[in-house]
């Protein structure tokens, strides 16, 4: 959908949602850059031949993301049996791709969920975010499917939820414009899918992933082999929902007849596997942010 | 107690078959085509079961990968050194995978279709011996009925208690393609059809494979050359079999997985497979209410002609346990139909060919060597190794071989083995000479096409017939 034609109904001020709509519809929405180093480990984990001792030589380089990798392998997120205590060893112990997934959170976190003004609501949109991640990663562990895709999926789902946040921000403060809470989730709402899915390939994270946090709401329409990546996110974005009790307001019995359920395979019982982790994954979520 | 004749019309079925994999399929097309109303009821979206979604058509497509780069390796004569980056993802080797899958299930469908079949997607649970009740993924119910049931429900990985499969770092046969990267080491417990395929595609591609497994040997079932040479070439690969052995236990300690076995060597590796057989789909079926009970091994007790103890009520498939292939699956799903119906199967079922696509790729129908021996008392046996076939050097297949067995006087063919690439598609023209009750001495007065791998045949039969004038005696029971 055009972006122009997305904003139409969009209570937005004139100014504010001409700019917007011209600068997404031209591919000209400034995107945030990820910190030089993150970026540079997500590029590595896409080369020949990775060393993990220079991947731990790279990530010295930003004390700050080397300090909040210690402590995010240390969480109960990723709960490691033993206290990790050097850097070395959480790279030699968890390995490239869960190196890159927490260089991810942790650039989020920093760079993306924070818009100055807006920290409670981007607080809860990364909270929701990593609730869905986690719980995207336990409906693909029980459909068989990869399951560090998945909580990416779920992790990154909404990345265009902030972004254009800012950008919204920024474009009324230069109008001087009033901007209602209600128009700019409006505006977010209707173009977060398109404008995440552009930060993804920018960041040079892999096609199906963009292709399916593009159709997170229609994920039949996801093409590059994405339709059931999607399918996994658009459930585990609702089940976010339900087990942080909003900010969209979901009942259990509403997942009884959730649209993907038929393209997932996902029975009764099978789904009330995944509610039952609703209130551990809720409660690991909170302790991380 | 509801009452099949209350039904409305249109929900009672002449057959109704339960699954929409290998041997379902063609039970309902079977009884289709003989003008029968049926309803296949199939637990998942799309039709082909496990087969076509996570088994056969994912791992083989997985292979013809691992096949490209071997053989651009052999072909290229060592001028190009082919390396996979560690970092590669599973899924891009795979990049026809949806294709493949997609098409696949569409040509199922259609066929389906054109057939009249009806299909339901759902899970189906026996009320009575004549009536199956159908719960869909948001809990809608339909009951119908069904003069023939055909049980065809497929398996699932089994996974016993001292393996711990997360599906992250131990996983099963239906996880094993989710992963992200390949892995530098791989454990596979087991040594089954698809332990060794696994294994052995993962070797090619690199992977340092080891593999565990009770059997002194793999694939126990397969003729002892075969598997002599499979093992061979998975060593030369740089991977391992370690037979007489099992994990005693399996964890994952945060970095590798580590196995440790009965004999008390220690494995440690990046991932572990386990593939230790599979067991069949009945939870939630209550197949005891239409009056069937498993056996101890969980599976359905049949006759020789398929029938469970209720003569009406038939299973196929991995639900009545091996050989549990997809060649063997289709042909009973046919023939438990025929039988019910009355009509001819047509050819028995010990010529239905077995086909292993491991790396070599095995296959073999009739009679294996041991076999021959053990049923007729003695017999011979003539080989064609591939490096005495043009095509088989052209190809760069010379390490595989063609073996064929016949009877004691060297005359009635009865078996035939072949290891090495095409060699399921190879032992397709011996299956045809076994229906056709055709004698070795056919294969060697007709001319095959130049360069073929075909002339293994003829090569063979000479083999056996040079054997039997040198010295024209059979090999017979020890």
């Amino acid at each position: 959908m055009l972006a122009a034609t997305a904003l139409r109904s969009a209570s937005l001020p004139e100014q504010v949602r001409q700019r917007l709509s011209t600068v997404v519809g031209t591919h000209q929405l400034e995107l945030p850059v990820l910190p030089e180093v993150a970026q540079q480990v997500i590029t590595l984990a896409n080369k020949d031949g990775v060393d993990l001792r220079d991947l731990g030589e790279l990530i010295k380089r930003d004390q700050g993301l080397a300090g909040n990798l210690m402590r995010l392998a240390n969480s109960p997120l990723y709960a490691p049996p033993t206290p990790l205590v050097s850097l070395d060893q959480v790279v030699s112990r968890l390995g490239l791709t869960k190196v890159r997934e927490m260089a991810l959170i942790i650039s989020c976190s920093g760079k993306v969920f924070a818009v100055p003004g807006h920290e409670a609501t981007v607080r809860l949109q990364f909270r929701h975010s990593l609730t869905c991640g986690l719980i995207a990663q336990e409906i693909a562990r029980g459909r068989r499917m990869n399951v560090e895709e998945a909580f990416l999926g779920g992790m990154l789902h909404d990345i265009g939820r902030p972004v254009l946040l800012q950008a919204i921000v920024d474009f009324g403060r230069e109008a001087q414009a009033k901007l209602e809470p209600g128009a700019i989730e409006g505006a977010c709402s209707v173009l977060h899918e398109m404008v995440g899915s552009e930060l993804i390939q920018r960041w040079t994270l892999p096609v199906r992933l963009a292709e399916a946090i593009r159709h997170h709401h229609e994920p039949s329409k996801a093409g590059s082999g994405a339709a059931g990546l999607s399918a996994v996110i658009a459930l585990a974005d609702d089940l976010s929902h339900l087990a942080l009790a909003g900010p969209k307001q979901v009942t259990e019995t509403q997942f009884r007849d959730h649209p993907v359920l038929d393209t997932l395979n996902l029975y009764d019982d099978e789904l009330d596997l995944i509610l039952a982790k609703l209130p551990d994954i809720a409660n690991q979520a909170k302790a991380m942010g | 107690m509801v009452d099949r004749n209350a039904l409305p019309a249109t929900d009672r079925y002449d057959v109704l078959v339960i699954g929409g994999g290998p041997s379902g399929h063609h039970a309902a097309s079977t009884a289709a085509t003989a003008g029968r109303r049926t309803l296949l009821i199939e637990r998942d979206q799309a039709v082909g079961g496990s087969c076509v979604a996570r088994g056969t058509i994912p791992s083989k497509t997985l292979r013809e990968t691992a096949l490209a780069v071997i053989g651009f390796r052999r072909r290229s004569g060592g001028v190009f050194a082919v390396a996979m980056r560690e970092d590669l993802q599973v899924a891009s080797l795979m990049n026809r995978l949806d294709e493949v899958v997609a098409a696949h299930q569409r040509f199922l469908s259609d066929q389906l279709s054109r057939s009249s079949i009806e299909r339901a997607h759902g899970r189906a649970r026996f009320l009575s011996p004549h009536l199956v009740e159908i719960t869909g993924t948001r809990g809608r119910k339909r009951i119908v009925a069904g003069e023939l049931i055909v049980i065809a429900a497929g398996s699932r990985p089994r996974t016993p208690p001292e393996v711990p499969v997360d599906h992250t770092h131990i996983l099963d046969s239906d996880s094993i393609l989710s992963l992200t990267y390949l892995p530098r080491s791989l454990a596979v417990l087991g040594a089954g059809v698809i332990a060794s395929e696994y294994a052995s595609i993962f070797s090619a591609l690199g992977v340092t494979v080891t593999m565990v497994d009770k059997g002194e040997r793999p694939l126990g079932f397969l003729d002892g050359e075969l598997t002599s040479r499979f093992v061979t070439a998975f060593s030369a690969a740089g991977s391992r079999y370690v037979g007489k052995a099992s994990a005693k236990t399996v964890v994952w300690d945060g970095e590798q997985v580590v196995t440790t076995l009965t004999t008390g060597e220690v494995l440690r590796t990046d991932k572990l497979l386990c593939a230790l057989g599979r067991v069949a789909n009945l939870d939630g079926l209550d197949i005891e209410a239409a009056g069937v009970k498993p056996t101890d091994r969980g599976l359905i007790p049949v006759d020789s002609q398929l029938r469970t103890v209720v003569p009406h009520i038939l299973g196929v498939g991995d639900v009545i346990g091996p050989p549990a292939l997809a060649s063997s699956a289709m042909d009973q799903g046919r023939r438990a139909i025929c039988h019910a119906l009355g009509q001819d199967p047509g050819v028995p079922p010990e010529l239905i060919p077995m086909g292993i696509y491991a790396i070599p790729e095995m296959s073999q129908v009739g009679l294996t060597e041991a076999e021959a021996i053990k049923r007729h008392g003695s017999c011979t046996v003539g080989r064609a190794p591939f490096s005495e076939i043009a095509r088989g050097w052209i190809s760069a297949n010379q390490d595989g071989f063609l073996k064929l067995v016949a009877d004691g006087a060297g005359r009635k063919l009865l078996g035939i083995q072949v290891i090495g690439e095409g060699a399921a598609e190879l032992v397709s023209v011996g299956q045809m000479a076994l229906i056709g009750g055709m004698d070795v001495a056919t294969f060697v007065v007709n001319t095959y096409n130049f360069p073929t791998l075909s002339e293994a045949y003829r090569v063979a039969a000479l083999d056996l017939q040079e054997k039997m004038r040198a010295a024209p005696v059979s090999i017979s029971a020890a």
